[in-house]
């Protein structure tokens, strides 16, 4: 296999089949912003129903119950269960894609995640869009998107079945392997890029307030002289 | 006008039919059970060569789908082909999302009460051995007791597993099987000959097919329970094949070696006994071949309780009180526990030590420092492409890849795999996590924000540090069990491997995957509650 590995020809092949492989990793993509998104909000929901509205006097138990609950349903079943449970339950996928079943199979663990963020922030009385809170969110979706990959066992057009694919038109018995090392490299260049991608946005976003602010403050300054 | 017409003619040419047993044509020269203009969508295989598989163009072909073809011809409907996978052939055909199921499916008791398969039968396969070429197997005895490659859900694993003794690891599917194989990580793979022989006759420098074929199963055509006319109709018209020997026309264009049960179907089909039907409608006895019970089956009858609690909830106990199926979900279960558990610890470790090193490293000087932070550079590195990959294609590379020479000689198991892979993919998570508090102190880290050098001091920061970061890293541990799942890709007998291998021996589905959530339910639920508790713990402590 090592030699497979140092063999030129097989660069070569990895190399032209590589655009195929990163469109099925927008799959993946795809995959992990619509379960982070349906799961924050609906973590979102959980938590606020399990720590109540701080302004209420009379605490909502009833909701607190049922809050914990659900939680308690999203958070403990294994998403890859849950994949299987979907793909066999849910309609065919010409009606339903599988890449939707995997994204619903892995909002739940999301919404379980989030709601226990945020209660959890709430209770050590840190905020709840506090640097721990955002770290841990953030590193779950890298887990996320590490999950997506899973998708591939439930028949989903991601970059871990398309490297299966290419892997079956070519002989060599470890050719699989190959591929699957390539596309592991290609995950790595993947979380790395979107590192990168969100920090630039958060510096810039971050840039873009503090000029908005400055400006105001300049504004009140000039109204505040008259 | 077509519809009554097609009616009359449909009734008129059922009672010619019933009485002749073989085909017979109206004067507007259309087929018994008419149904002109009417389309015919028959799933197909597409992963199955050479029964079923798609070509260069992107169309599907092969046996299954000129047999389909033939068999829309001779009833004058219109052919769409659908691709189905053995999990859901049964399941689009009672949703009417297909007429007619032609997807290598053996005739056995479960798949009977699921649809009404039709005799004759089109073909026949049964359980061989797939070896090395360089290897020897002479008799099935030689297996006994020796470590075997199934593929998980085949109805026959249990049967050669109770018949020849043998060690059993099924895998998710053919192509993981093979790739165990050619590590060796088993001495045969043992599954459907007709699946096997394409793979074989096109790798004969890598594979071979060793010992006589059996548990031989007939594959059976099916429609809808209530379609009575479509079943007669196709059953007429596959009795007619096999006495052109039409059928064995079509192998002859996909495989290679003629399969003898062609050759007696048409013999026995041109027999007199079998040229027509008796009068109450079917097959003479003799022509027709009784169902495969599928291995001995789960044959527990349904105490009175457990019937009236199926006929209220519709929820199958019968896998649960049946020994053999206690005993797949027992040692299911136990394997589950043992990998969660080892997994907890070992992600664990490896946080803990990660971020120890880490912030030993920052703080160290000399000598000491220089190597420490050489090694925290390795580390880091490690952790960070082992966060970084998934860790499904982590488990395969490892697990497939290490026995294929990289490592001579050293071939860890799939629990090993399993425990490595996942403690290294979540204690990465967890190193990241303890250092993010670390460098932005928040809460109880705050009062330890000036760590010395000192073992204790740094203990102590540790300690503040898990403290703050308690919720995360009980989500990732939880998180991480939950992963053990994934372990049954690489063969490791858990829960889901259990559940996929008793419906395959026809337990009722969906109860046993919604128990499979309710179980998962409660055991992630004890773990909570223990982290729960050891967080107070530390929150003491800290």
């Amino acid at each position: 296999m090592i030699d497979l590995l140092l063999d030129g020809s097989t660069h070569a092949m990895l190399l032209t089949w590589t655009p195929f492989i990163v469109g099925g990793l927008t799959l993946n993509a795809a995959i992990t912003v619509a379960a982070m998104a349906l799961g924050t909000v609906v973590g979102i929901s959980l938590a606020f129903l399990r720590s109540g509205n701080p302004a209420r006097s009379v605490p909502n138990t009833a909701g607190a119950t049922v809050g914990l609950g659900a939680t308690a349903l999203c958070r403990n079943v294994p998403s890859f269960v849950l994949m299987f449970y979907l793909a066999a339950m849910l309609p065919t996928d010409d009606v339903i894609p599988p890449w939707w079943k995997a994204s619903l199979a892995l909002a739940f663990p999301v919404a379980g995640f989030v709601s226990d963020q945020l209660v959890g922030a709430r209770r050590a009385e840190r905020s709840i869009v506090g640097p721990a809170v955002r770290a841990a969110w953030g590193s779950y979706a890298l887990i996320v998107f590490m999950a997506s990959a899973t998708a591939s066992a439930i028949g989903a057009d991601e970059a871990v079945s398309r490297a299966a694919r290419i892997a079956a038109l070519h002989d060599e018995p470890n050719f699989l392997i190959v591929a699957y090392i390539w596309v592991a490299a290609l995950f790595v260049g993947a979380t790395v890029t979107a590192r990168f991608i969100a920090g630039s946005g958060r510096y810039l976003t971050s840039t873009i307030l503090r000029r908005a602010g400055q400006k105001l403050k300049f504004t009140q300054q000039a109204f505040a002289a008259d | 006008m077509t519809r009554s017409r097609s009616l009359v003619g449909s009734i008129a040419l059922a009672i010619a039919t019933f009485l002749h047993g073989g085909s017979a044509t109206a004067d507007d020269g259309t087929a018994p059970g008419d149904r002109s203009r009417e389309q015919l969508v028959v799933g197909v295989k597409t992963d199955y060569a050479p029964f079923g598989h798609y070509d260069a163009d992107g169309d599907i072909i092969g046996l299954e789908p000129d047999l389909a073809r033939t068999l829309a011809d001779r009833l004058g409907m219109e052919l769409s082909l659908r691709p189905v996978t053995s999990r859901n052939r049964l399941a689009l055909l009672a949703r009417g999302e297909i007429d007619l199921v032609l997807a290598t499916m053996g005739d056995t008791a479960a798949r009977r009460s699921m649809a009404r398969l039709l005799q004759p039968h089109y073909y026949e396969s049964g359980v061989r051995a797939m070896i090395l070429a360089e290897a020897d197997l002479a008799s099935w005895s030689e297996l006994r007791g020796r470590q075997t490659c199934l593929v998980q859900g085949a109805y026959f694993n249990r049967a050669v597993t109770e018949r020849f003794g043998i060690e059993p690891i099924a895998y998710p599917s053919m192509r993981d099987a093979m790739s165990a194989l050619r590590s060796e990580r088993c001495v045969a793979l043992l599954y459907d000959d007709a699946a096997m022989a394409e793979v074989v006759a096109q790798r004969p420098d890598e594979f071979r097919m060793a010992l006589p074929t059996v548990e031989r199963t007939p594959w059976a055509a099916a429609v809808r329970q209530d379609e009575q006319a479509l079943a007669l109709a196709i059953s007429n018209v596959l009795a007619d094949l096999h006495r052109e020997g039409a059928v064995r026309d079509i192998e002859a264009r996909w495989v290679g070696t003629p399969s003898p049960f062609l050759t007696q179907a048409s013999q026995l089909w041109t027999s007199a006994g079998c040229l027509r039907r008796t009068p109450d409608g079917n097959w003479a006895p003799h022509c027709v071949q009784n169902a495969v019970a599928g291995g001995g089956g789960l044959s527990t009858a349904l105490p009175t309780w457990a019937e009236r609690l199926r006929l209220l909830t519709g929820a199958d106990l019968t896998p649960v009180l049946d020994p053999y199926g206690r005993a797949t979900l027992a040692r299911g279960l136990a394997s589950t526990v043992l990998l969660g558990l080892a997994c907890v610890a070992g992600t664990l470790i490896v946080g803990l030590l990660g971020a120890w090193v880490a912030i030993v490293a920052r703080h160290a000087s000399g000598l000491q420092g220089v190597s420490l932070r050489g090694w925290l550079i390795v580390q880091r590195g490690v952790l960070s492409v082992a966060g970084r990959v998934p860790p499904i294609l982590q488990l395969y590379i490892l697990f497939f890849g290490l026995g294929t020479g990289a490592i001579a000689g050293w071939r860890p198991g799939a629990f090993a795999v399993a425990l490595t892979v996942l403690s290294l993919y979540a204690g990465a998570s967890i190193t990241a996590l303890l250092l993010s508090a670390h460098e932005q102190p928040d809460g109880a880290a705050k009062g330890v924000a000036n760590a010395t050098d000192e073992a204790s001091g740094i203990a102590t920061m540790l300690r503040a540090c898990l403290h703050d970061s308690w919720d995360g890293i009980t989500g990732i541990c939880v998180n991480i069990v939950k992963a053990t799942s994934m372990a049954s890709t690489i063969a490791l007998f858990d829960l889901q491997t259990a559940v996929a291998a008793l419906i395959g021996e026809g337990a009722h589905a969906a109860t046993l995957m919604n128990g499979l959530l309710l179980l998962w339910l409660v055991l992630i639920g004890t773990l909570l509650s223990a982290f729960e508790r050891a967080g107070r713990w530390i929150g003491r402590l800290a």
